[in-house]
């Protein structure tokens, strides 16, 4: 029962104390909250009863106290489950994250980003709140259940048999209705995605239900769908609008029961006044732990799923370790060759679905400070290939190596330093514009940055802005266009001073003239570093010094363009499509 | 340096200059639920009779407790107990009732007020949805209506209940024995002012602990959406230490507010347990002194006892008042929007579109002062193919908003086939133009109903006919379950290139008389690419066309090129003409090549 939360409490371990601590605090408070019915027994029978002035006072007095002290002590526990609660809530965090970042490429295709949000958010949440919950009621649970079960017994047994009606009758209202509001609210999370689904579709296509004048078709759809979900959350309102009035009655028909029952004269073992009255409070303390129980048991076995799903993101083993063997080598001495022997690569089998392959038997040499291209359409494995050089992947089979060296042997971290990509998607950081350039090196001078935005032809567009290099991003980017954040991107990549740079469809929002000024600009700056450009426009390959054709995971054709035009039936029909012409 | 992961909330959307007062966004909430006044008034009925009769029941017991404090009268106890259970369970089924007719009211509320919007934003002009984030529009009309209806249910539906249930425990408080209940009541100014300090407390403690939340996530969110950056460069531990910050903070801060809120329950308890010993000790104190009876301190230990719910749903339903109103005021600028784009009084039906287009001297802005295109004159005739070009931004695809009137000009004017666009019909003029869009967009249904969107009364065989004149027939029939094979959300088990074939294919059954073709970026094989080039040829032959070209030679077969840049066309011409004249489009023609061209007179 709830594997998963038992896993997570192994995080509690050296907590005992203040667990116990706690828990301890809790005990003695309901314990309190038990004696205080008492008191009032006492302050009827042995007070107003027998008209004793002195008792009276007492019993009141006792009676204010032991609320105030168990006010006092349930209060001290509220801070302790405060504490546990929002401490579990930064460790889980913490764990996640550090998780998350150990992380490759290939980790980060098996959880969508959006999962990985939602266990960083909700899930801990939920986890949070169940531990609050525990906290709170562990301790009293039993204590307030057992204890009034123990007083009713010693006090008023012959109204004993009235409390198992109500907790008998009390467990079995509570479990159906809860299960059936299990049942029904899941139905109406169903609904609430279907209505919300045609929303989200019909504003994100408004241009095309615009396009074909389909409004009045979309608002039909709307309503079909908002009043299934009107239904379907009427049904487990309805039920829970009866669940407080029904405990009322139940509870009031058993005090109603123990004045008759305890009352009636005719009754050889009639009970006191105070009798009745102890026992209807204590009808009421019994059931809280009821209640509580109610509330608890969804919120653990929603904890349970939550843990569940974090430990399958904590139980991911990252898929590029980092090699701690010391080499030969250092990043000074690199050059930029990059081998490529029998390289194969295919993506591992998931959810199901078989391995894909992507690269087939790659061979290929790129001399240090060639510039070179991978021209292919989606799908043909050029992102791939080049995502193996930094090792976001590892290959398959075949070996990578720059220099002379596997690139599994080389640390991460002088790896990633010799190597710098540009991804497709030009993802910018909130921050300055400073900030994001010199993300890959802090330390860099004023003119390196500079060297590096005027090499991407983003020096003049940030110079335009009133801050200059001060200037805000805003997170993702958003106040920039498409084409500005790839030349932002670009710099970036060019301020770490890499020996290989890698532009991974990066000026593919660049127009051809500006384009074209970047790559002559990188080779400038970038004198001595091999440039890999992977493109699928023609004009972004059609100056390299080799061009490497790929189509379906293998190198089709390679060589300069003349050659390839010359030689590659496929180099042709591209140029075709794209230029309009085999320019001879 | 100073760490740069970390940002401000962004700042909220403007608000307009005349904003409602929260009273009268109060008022119009209201009217959603009160528009069933018939069931509110039943809910209040069954309220007032329910309330008295759950009142009744510590009363009776009283009444038995005194019995029970002399000689006992069985007979009398019997009817007491009989009482109290009459009492109780017509008390409970009036309530459960009521509380049915109350949610019954509220969800039909809900879905009004989300009906309501839902049809206002559709009409609604492009402008209204190029202006807002989705996610925002979203919100609104989910959440912000949920938080709304939840309002109405728990809160205000509590605070009639429970202020039904107040006023009527004063009242037999009182009938029953003053000086008790003043005993009982004195405890209500000590519970008002510790409601309100924790209110005054916790306020600002959970407005700070969103902020945090709010960074928190926002640092999160960023990082793990660009993980692969930040693996690029090297930068985890960075953005570890930079996460540990805001969650630690965020952990202060939820510590803060949540002991705050935890003192609610305990705090109210000692109260309330303080002032049953308040009325024992006077209910004692004239008991003794003969001046009152044991059952009427009993009862009033019961009444004080219920005291306390009353007054803290009060001060709970106040902060989520605050929270209701908020929402509804996002919703209600919503509602308030008009539609910008309208159709002129009398506006006449376009009749069926030849194709002869005219733009004279059109000036356009989105913002004002920030002109997007000057003075743009041109005149297409039937069935040409006309090219648009340019650097980016510079107003190609604002020009395709204007043809179709979802922006309107701000000077000069458009005519076709001699009509104003502004003089005829929105909906027939859309109706009759196709456009290709650069992302194609297909809706979750499957592959025939996303044909037939464009025409609902199309027949299956239209849509298939269609589909062949498309090139999209084959990878059709080749698909799990053919024609009815369901899409996922967007499209996506398609390729990007059988995505567009398809959005060509709706476009054939769609059957237009002009169409506008907004050139995705080639990333599909070239097979693909060959096909749709072919299909698009179809789709155009014998219609007006206007293509935004990201690749020259998409374009180069045109009967007219424009060449926009910084909102004006600079030149225009054939292909022919224009590389004769070696101008700005030549130069942009000639860039493609980088200079690695010998004999590039051959191509051109």
């Amino acid at each position: 029962m709830l594997p998963s939360l038992r896993r997570f409490i192994a995080i509690y371990r050296g907590y005992h104390r203040p667990f116990g601590v706690s828990q301890l605090l809790q005990a003695i408070a309901s314990i309190f909250t038990l004696l205080v019915p008492l008191m009032l027994q006492k302050l009827l029978d042995d007070g107003l009863m027998v008209g004793d002035r002195d008792t009276t006072i007492q019993s009141v007095i006792w009676m204010a106290v032991f609320s105030c002290l168990a006010a006092g002590f349930s209060i001290a526990n509220s801070w302790y489950a405060v504490q546990f609660s929002e401490h579990t809530a930064h460790a889980v965090r913490m764990y996640l994250y550090r998780k998350i970042q150990s992380f490759s490429f290939g980790n980060l295709d098996q959880f969508p980003t959006s999962d990985l949000l939602v266990n960083m958010t909700s899930d801990v949440n939920l986890i949070k709140t169940a531990v609050q919950s525990v906290i709170l009621l562990l301790a009293q649970t039993p204590i307030l259940f057992l204890g009034s079960l123990y007083l009713i017994y010693t006090n008023s047994p012959n109204l004993v048999w009235i409390m198992w009606a109500v907790v008998i009758v009390t467990a079995l209202v509570l479990y159906l209705a809860l299960r059936q509001i299990g049942v029904l609210f899941e139905t109406r999370q169903a609904k609430l995605d279907d209505v919300n689904s045609v929303l989200q579709e019909d504003l994100s296509g408004i241009r095309v239900v615009k396009a074909f004048v389909q409004e009045d078709y979309e608002m039909r759809r709307y309503d079909r769908a908002n009043e299934a979900f009107r239904k379907a959350s009427l049904r487990p309102m309805q039920i829970a609008t009866y669940l407080q009035p029904t405990l009322f009655v139940i509870i009031n028909l058993a005090t109603a029961a123990a004045l008759w029952f305890g009352g009636n004269p005719t009754n050889p073992n009639a009970a006191s006044v105070g009798q009745i009255l102890a026992f209807s409070q204590y009808l009421a303390t019994v059931l809280v732990p009821l209640v509580a129980l109610a509330i608890v048991m969804p919120q653990m076995s929603a904890a349970e799923a939550s843990a569940t799903r974090m430990f399958r993101v904590m139980d991911a083993v990252p898929l590029v370790p980092d090699p701690d063997n010391s080499l030969d080598w250092s990043v000074a001495k690199a050059q930029g060759q990059i081998v490529f022997e029998n390289v194969s690569f295919q993506y591992p089998a998931k959810d199901g679905q078989p391995p894909t392959p992507v690269l087939k038997n790659i061979n290929l040499t790129i001399e240090p400070g060639q510039t070179v291209a991978f021209l292919g359409a989606t799908g043909s494995g050029k992102s791939t290939l080049v995502n193996l050089i930094p090792r976001f992947y590892d290959a398959t089979s075949g070996r990578i190596m720059i220099d002379g060296i596997d690139v599994r042997d080389m640390p991460l971290q002088d790896l990633y330093h010799i190597v710098a990509i540009v991804l497709q998607e030009s993802v910018l950081f909130s921050g300055q514009v400073r900030d994001n350039i010199c993300y890959g090196k802090p330390d860099a001078t004023e003119e390196e940055m500079i060297a590096a935005a005027v090499a991407a032809d983003a020096h003049s567009f940030v110079s335009a802005i009133p801050e200059g290099y001060d200037a805000t991003v805003a997170r993702r980017g958003t106040n920039f266009s498409g084409g500005q954040r790839q030349r932002l991107s670009i710099a970036r990549a060019l301020t770490s001073e890499p020996k290989i740079v890698i532009l991974d469809d990066s000026t593919s929002a660049l127009d051809m003239e500006t384009e074209a000024r970047v790559q002559d600009a990188i080779e400038q700056l970038m004198a001595g570093a091999t440039t890999i450009f992977v493109a699928q426009r023609i004009s972004t390959v059609i100056a390299a010094d080799q061009i490497f054709l790929m189509e379906a995971g293998e190198i089709v054709a390679s060589g300069t363009h003349e050659q390839l035009v010359q030689t590659s039936p496929l180099y042709q029909i591209i140029c075709e499509s794209q230029l309009g012409g085999v320019p001879a | 340096m100073k760490p740069f992961l970390r940002r401000k909330s962004p700042s909220k959307s403007p608000i307009p200059a005349e904003a409602p007062t929260k009273i009268q966004t109060f008022h119009r909430l209201n009217s959603y639920m009160t528009r069933y006044s018939g069931k509110l008034a039943l809910v209040v009925v069954l309220l007032l009779i329910g309330t008295i009769l759950n009142l009744m029941v510590p009363y009776l017991l009283g009444l038995g407790i005194n019995n029970l404090s002399g000689p006992r009268d069985a007979a009398a106890l019997g009817q007491t107990a009989l009482g109290m259970v009459a009492a109780a369970i017509a008390s409970w089924f009036l309530m459960a009732w009521q509380g049915q007719v109350l949610a019954s009211v509220v969800m039909k509320g809900l879905y009004d007020l989300r009906r309501q919007v839902f049809n206002h934003m559709m009409p609604l002009s492009l402008g209204f949805f190029d202006r807002r984030p989705i996610g925002e529009l979203i919100s609104s009309v989910t959440n912000d209506t949920e938080v709304i209806a939840l309002f109405f249910r728990s809160d205000l539906g509590e605070l009639i209940s429970q202020g039904i249930r107040l006023i009527f425990l004063v009242i037999v408080m009182f009938w029953l024995d003053w000086r008790l209940a003043i005993a009982a009541l004195v405890v209500t100014p000590l519970f008002t002012a510790f409601m309100q300090l924790l209110s005054n407390a916790s306020a600002p403690a959970y407005q700070a602990l969103q902020e945090q939340i709010g960074e928190m996530t926002g640092l999160m969110e960023e990082t793990i959406s660009g993980q692969k950056v930040v693996i690029a460069y090297d930068r985890q531990e960075e953005a570890i230490e930079n996460f540990k910050e805001l969650s630690l903070a965020a952990m202060t801060a939820g510590k803060k507010a949540r002991f705050i809120s935890q003192l609610s329950r305990p705090g109210t308890l000692v109260l309330t347990n303080l002032d049953i010993a308040l009325v024992a000790l006077v209910g004692g104190s004239l008991t003794l002194k003969g001046l009152s009876d044991i059952g009427t301190v009993v009862t009033f230990l019961q009444y004080t006892r219920q005291l306390s719910v009353p007054l803290s749903t009060f001060a709970g339903a106040v902060d989520n008042l605050f929270g209701a109103i908020a929402a509804g005021e996002r919703v209600f600028r919503i509602l308030d929007e008009k539609p910008t784009i309208v159709d002129r009084p009398n506006a006449i039906p376009m009749p069926p579109i030849q194709g002869h287009v005219e733009f004279r001297d059109v000036d356009f802005s989105y913002v004002p002062g920030r002109k997007i295109l000057k003075h743009n004159t041109f005149t297409a005739l039937p069935g040409q193919k006309i090219g648009l070009c340019g650097p980016t931004g510079a107003g190609k695809s604002t020009m395709i908003n204007l043809i179709t009137r979802y922006y309107d000009v701000d000077s000069g004017d458009i005519l076709i086939d001699g009509h104003s666009i502004y003089d005829v019909k929105q909906e027939d003029l859309r109706r009759q133009i196709g456009i290709v869009l650069q992302e194609p967009f297909l809706f979750s249904d499957t592959v025939m109903n996303n044909l037939r969107y464009a025409r609902l009364d199309a027949t299956e065989a239209d849509c298939m006919d269609a589909a062949k004149r498309a090139n999209a027939h084959d990878f059709i029939m080749r698909l799990p379950q053919g024609y009815d094979t369901l899409l996922t959300e967007r499209g996506n088990n398609l390729s990007q290139g059988q995505r567009q074939l398809l959005t060509i294919a709706r476009m054939m059954v769609q059957d237009p008389r002009m169409v506008i073709l907004d050139e995705a970026t080639s990333n599909v094989d070239t097979q693909t690419e060959q096909k749709i080039q072919q299909a698009l040829n179809r789709l155009m032959a014998g219609r007006t066309s206007f293509v935004i070209a990201h690749r020259l030679s998409t374009i180069r077969d045109s009967d007219l090129i424009l060449v926009l840049k910084a909102g004006q066309i600079i030149e225009r011409g054939t292909h022919d003409e224009m590389m004769a004249q070696q101008g700005f489009y030549y130069n942009l023609f000639m860039s493609q090549f980088k200079g690695k061209l010998a004999g590039v007179a051959q191509v051109v």
